[in-house]
């Protein structure tokens, strides 16, 4: 896994690529705890995720929480459809707003 | 140090203050001036015996060193013997044909006013430019002595003696320089060698055996070393230097003092014999000599004993300072292991906490299922740490239902076993209070929601199976998908069905999910500590691993099935840390007797 940040306007980006499992779940935990302590918008880029495992969820239920408590619009988008549906049948694809593209979810950021 | 001594510097009184300046009575001081004056008055009259020529005249006046050395212990008030001792010495002269008392009292007022000076710039000097009444100490004050107070108070006192002799008519006029130059050396010399063994032997007053014997060993060599250039008539006077080092580095300053004044006086003794290396053509060039062996001999003598003394002072500092660096160190040890026990004891008492709170968190997991007559059932959770954030459950609902539960809480350790213990007992108790399945999951949920300080939540999946139609309801949120295994050795995965974990949403409606085990049917719930269980290369235990173990034991009973996952996760993850708990309940409809 590989979790590159960047900015766009008033958001936070991050781009996870390849696997998120129990081995790297702690690492991104981390790095969401970070970019909610400070940011409002965060735009999440999976479409380079390309497996998702039952430990790799746990750091999104977190940032769901985090998320929760702190009042942050959290994006997930360009998700591959086996992963959408991992996300789906753990509950969790309704904690995020889900975007196709990038471009979509800026544009659905409240100006 | 250096301070003090610029401030003692400030006052006459100061610069003349004597090694002894206690307060005495006119008696005192009467008897005391009466002391010296009759040492002053010997140690003239030796020299007046023992003098070199026709003349009488000695390489060294010890009277000089007398006066210096009582006025160094005694100061200023001892002046008056000095004075009178002068003015007594010069009794030769009463014996020319020219002298009348009126010429001799001026020419001998004149040598006592001289000694008295050279007394007071001896003290002074070495005050003003040591601080102390000694040279023995350092190499430094040895220098300051033999120059200032034995050579410039010579200088003084022979200048002053010298011109009223002379004014007076008791030194010719050719015979002047000659004089004068014998006058301050003889002086000096006197200063050097006697005035410092009176200092020495003043200082360290103390006689033990060790340094008599040394002292007796310095004399008898010195006169040994006399009695073999008499009888021989060689110059072996070279010999005098080894004694004088060994009296510096055995016996201190006392014994250096007394050696140099015993080579002296054992150096004149054979020079008034005619023998040995400073006899010169003329008495005058004898005694020219002698002084300059005089000279060299104390300034290596006291400066021996001084370098030896810095040497001493410098190994005591270092000795000094080692002990306090050790004692330093000893305490910081002492500190450090007072600290570590106190870790220690704090270690053991988090350790026996630890270890409670372990046998408390098993003694809330059933291991006993010999209740349940048609249902085949197997249980292990095994923490990562000492405490873990997994649990199962198995609790009878009534009318042959089973409520069976499997959770992982985020997290390990203490909080995540805190955090498991509620949840258990918050399903439990709201599952045996009757509320239906879905109910029940919501309302632990909400309660997990609004009692959660910490961003914590826990995957759990809660089943209820009916023991006689093998009906299963099942609520999984956000947790492993369970494994249903036939006994022709197939399995199959249920699917979630989009529950998130409890702690996340709180008012969150869950789906249940139905479906029926059959006779012989196993049902395997375990948490992702089984899947997600790496090897040394980094690869994950996997799903599919376990398909396949469940399809292989699925003619077993439960607890073959239970051991052949554990098992087959120890030898896959060998040498490698165990990340997360391992836990796993295995549940088999039994086939009707």
């Amino acid at each position: 896994m590989e979790i590159t940040e960047g900015r766009i306007g008033e958001a936070t980006m991050l781009r996870v690529v390849g696997r998120v499992d129990g081995s790297v779940s702690k690492l991104l935990e981390q790095k969401v705890a970070d970019v909610t302590a400070v940011d409002r918008f965060i735009i999440i880029d999976v479409a380079e995720m390309s497996y998702v495992s039952s430990a790799g969820l746990r750091p999104f239920v977190t940032l769901a929480k985090h998320a929760q408590a702190k009042s942050r619009v959290v994006s997930l988008c360009g998700m591959r459809d086996e992963i959408a549906e991992i996300f789906d049948i753990s509950g969790l694809l309704g904690l995020f707003a889900v975007h196709d593209t990038v471009e979509a979810a800026i544009a659905a950021l409240p100006r | 140090m250096l301070e003090r001594t610029t401030l003692r510097q400030t006052t006459l009184a100061g610069l003349l203050e004597p090694a002894d300046a206690r307060p005495r009575g006119l008696g005192a001081w009467i008897f005391l001036n009466i002391i010296v004056l009759a040492a002053y008055s010997v140690a003239g009259l030796v020299v007046v015996l023992f003098g070199i020529g026709p003349a009488k005249i000695s390489p060294i006046y010890p009277p000089a060193g007398i006066a210096v050395a009582a006025t160094f212990l005694l100061g200023p008030r001892i002046l008056p013997a000095v004075f009178l001792g002068q003015f007594c010495n010069g009794f030769p002269l009463l014996s020319l044909p020219q002298t009348t008392l009126a010429t001799y009292a001026f020419a001998n007022s004149g040598t006592g006013v001289g000694s008295i000076l050279e007394a007071l710039i001896a003290l002074g000097v070495l005050r003003a430019l040591t601080g102390t009444w000694h040279p023995f100490d350092r190499a430094r004050n040895v220098v300051i002595f033999l120059v200032g107070s034995c050579l410039l108070a010579a200088f003084a006192g022979g200048t002053i003696g010298t011109l009223s002799l002379w004014a007076f008519g008791f030194v010719p006029n050719d015979e002047l320089n000659e004089t004068f130059v014998t006058f301050v050396l003889a002086d000096a010399a006197g200063i050097a060698v006697f005035g410092a063994l009176i200092l020495a032997w003043y200082r360290e007053p103390r006689l033990s055996f060790s340094i008599a014997a040394h002292a007796c060993f310095i004399l008898v060599v010195a006169a040994a070393i006399a009695a073999v250039e008499t009888w021989l008539r060689y110059p072996i006077d070279y010999l005098y230097l080894p004694l004088l080092l060994f009296a510096g580095f055995r016996a201190g300053p006392r014994g250096v003092t007394l050696a140099a004044a015993a080579i002296t006086i054992a150096a004149i003794h054979v020079t008034i014999a005619g023998i040995g290396p400073f006899v010169g053509k003329t008495d005058a060039e004898s005694i020219l000599l002698l002084e300059v062996f005089v000279a060299v001999i104390t300034f290596t003598g006291l400066l021996v004993v001084a370098v030896r003394a810095q040497q001493l002072a410098a190994e005591a500092a270092l000795q000094a300072h080692n002990a306090m660096l050790e004692q330093r160190v000893s305490e910081r040890t002492a500190e450090v292991a007072s600290k570590n026990r106190l870790l220690e004891e704090k270690q053991a008492r988090i350790d026996e906490d630890l270890h409670t709170a372990r046998i408390l968190q098993e003694s809330i997991l059933p291991t006993d299922f010999s209740a349940y007559a048609g249902t085949g059932i197997a249980a292990s959770m095994r923490p990562a740490l000492e405490v873990g954030g997994d649990f199962y459950d198995v609790f009878p609902l009534g009318r042959g239902r089973l409520g069976l539960v499997i959770a992982d809480v985020s997290g390990k350790g203490m909080a995540a076993a805190f955090f498991m213990a509620v949840t258990r007992t918050l399903l439990r108790g709201t599952a045996l209070a009757g509320a239906s399945l879905a109910e029940c999951v919501a309302h632990v949920n909400r309660t997990l929601c609004r009692e959660n300080p910490i961003d914590m939540f826990v995957t759990a999946l809660y089943a209820e199976l009916d023991e006689s139609s093998g009906a299963v309801n099942l609520v999984n949120a956000g947790h492993c998908e369970p494994i249903v295994t036939a006994p022709n050795g197939t399995a199959r995965l249920i699917r979630r069905s989009g529950n998130p974990p409890l702690g996340v949403i709180e008012d969150r409606v869950f789906a249940e999910h139905g479906f029926t085990l059959l006779p012989g049917e196993m049902l395997f719930l375990y948490t992702d500590g089984i899947t997600e269980a790496s090897n040394r290369a980094g690869e994950f235990f996997r799903i599919q691993r376990l398909m396949d173990i469940a399809q292989r034991f699925a003619d077993r009973p439960p607890h073959d099935l239970m051991l052949a996952v554990t098992d087959s996760v120890d030898r896959f993850s060998v040498g490698t840390l165990q990340a997360d708990d391992i836990t796993c309940l295995v549940v088999r409809r039994n086939l009707p007797a």
